[in-house]
């Protein structure tokens, strides 16, 4: 947080005035919400060139809201009013998000953001990984013109995303229905860590949940931690899990082994990759152990 | 470059000449003099510098001084009435035997005070979750939650 003097600090609340504040300094502007990464990028080296601090905190885009079961959210609404809002509450559809906001400690998710964890784009992050298995996209407003991503398209690499100079995530956008259930779970070694590995499942049936038979149609499975310099989508487990048919204990074992097929884990200081490789399908399987759990509530 | 912050804390007003850049711990420990929150891995992972921003646990070593103008600081000499009664937290983390070396006390109080001012009837796995932001590295953490139990369950 101490890094080198800033020449300005602005916490603007009108939404004009803070997109101002990015044209005037371009690049060299640090956006802070929550600031829990503050420390994070600054360590990696990233803000080196940092003169103005933006503190878009008071900015008026913490609503949450719920409109023909998708969920709309301001970017910097905080972990704690999403965790604690109805529908991640009470929607099976949304269990994946509430499985990973539910890992942070309170210091955490008392001031953390949905943007700023989006925007520094970063695979050992926990909310990547879930909102991409549920198809998010996210809007984002400079002065001249407003952008809609899908996430599938917006993390380029390890800590780069598609966002331009000027552009601040305004809002994010999570689809939701009667018929999906997801899940998340995370390997961490306390809970402040970042992800070892994490997985997201979503998982959509055809007649619904209620229906005994549900058949599985639509599978959306997403890994991260270290597994690549972004999210990685796993096809292979999808297609097994989304064949049409019911979802056995033999499927998901069977759906869990391919996950090798699209993703090769890492091998860091924090964990080798044949440890990685191994827990890949570990959390795989507890995070669609929870979103199948999700059907029996 | 300096700017001057109006920071409530603990229901005062300072009026503090504060660098752009500087953090809420630093304005606290180092010009007001408060130094119940530590400064432990200055990076927002062990918790001793938690304080309570209108009424939510944060790490103060992770907000700057000039992001919280206007709002309410806690600090754990503010949980202490007229400076030398103990709180109850702070009672019965003494009484338990809840403090060793003391690094990681206030922020755990704080993190503590900010779990019964939400949730008065915790759980034992909703303590720990209360207090999973701070790190402790003497007691094994059974002894801090027995005393935030206590004060739970009005024991102390």
């Amino acid at each position: 947080m101490s890094f080198a003097d800033l020449s300005d600090f602005q916490q603007p609340r009108d939404l004009q005035d803070a997109l101002l504040i990015l044209d005037k300094y371009g690049d060299d502007t640090l956006i802070v919400a929550g600031g829990t990464f503050v420390h994070g990028l600054n360590a990696r080296g990233f803000l080196d060139e940092v003169e103005v601090v933006l503190d878009i905190s008071e900015l008026p885009l913490k609503n949450i809201s719920h409109s023909k079961g998708n969920l709309s959210i301001g970017s910097t609404a905080t972990y704690n009013d999403l965790l604690n809002s109805r529908p991640v509450q009470s929607m099976a559809a949304f269990g994946a998000l509430k499985d990973a906001l539910g890992y942070p400690p309170p210091q955490i998710v008392n001031v953390a953001t949905i943007g700023g964890c989006l925007a520094a784009s970063c695979p050992l992050f926990d909310l990547p990984t879930a909102i991409s298995a549920l198809g998010g996209t996210l809007t984002s407003e400079s002065s001249a013109r407003k952008k809609t991503y899908s996430l599938d398209k917006f993390f380029t690499g390890l800590f780069e995303s598609s966002l331009g100079t000027g552009e601040l995530i305004t809002a994010i956008e999570i689809p939701g229905n009667d018929k999906s259930t997801s899940g998340f779970s995370k390997l961490e070694t306390n809970a402040n860590d970042l992800a070892i590995i994490n997985a997201a499942v979503s998982l959509t049936f055809k007649s619904g949940l209620l229906n005994r038979k549900r058949k599985c149609i639509t599978a959306r499975v997403f890994l991260g931690g270290g597994v690549g310099d972004t999210v990685m989508r796993s096809p292979s487990v999808e297609a097994i899990l989304s064949d049409g048919e019911p979802i056995t204990d033999d499927k998901i074992e069977n759906a869990v082994a391919a996950a090798k097929i699209d993703v090769t884990a890492q091998g860091d200081h924090r964990a080798s990759a044949k440890y990685r490789q191994k827990m890949i399908e570990v959390y795989l399987k507890k995070a669609i152990a929870r979103a199948m759990a999700r059907l029996e509530t | 470059m300096k700017r001057i912050a109006r920071l409530n804390v603990n229901g005062e007003i300072h009026e503090v000449a504060v660098n752009l850049q500087e953090t809420l711990l630093n304005t606290l420990r180092d010009q007001l003099d408060l130094k119940g929150a530590k400064r432990g891995c200055d990076s927002g992972g062990c918790g001793c510098c938690t304080v309570m921003v209108d009424g939510r646990a944060r790490y103060s070593c992770m907000t700057y001084a000039l992001s919280v103008e206007g709002k309410e600081i806690k600090t754990v000499e503010g949980l202490n009435e007229g400076g030398t009664t103990l709180s109850r937290l702070q009672e019965a983390f003494v009484k338990k035997g809840a403090v060793q070396c003391g690094y990681c006390t206030c922020g755990i109080i704080m993190a503590a005070q900010n779990l019964l001012e939400t949730n008065p009837n915790p759980t034992d796995e909703e303590i720990r979750k209360g207090i999973s932001g701070n790190l402790c590295r003497c007691t094994g953490y059974t002894k801090i939650v027995e005393a935030i139990q206590d004060v739970a369950t009005g024991v102390t």
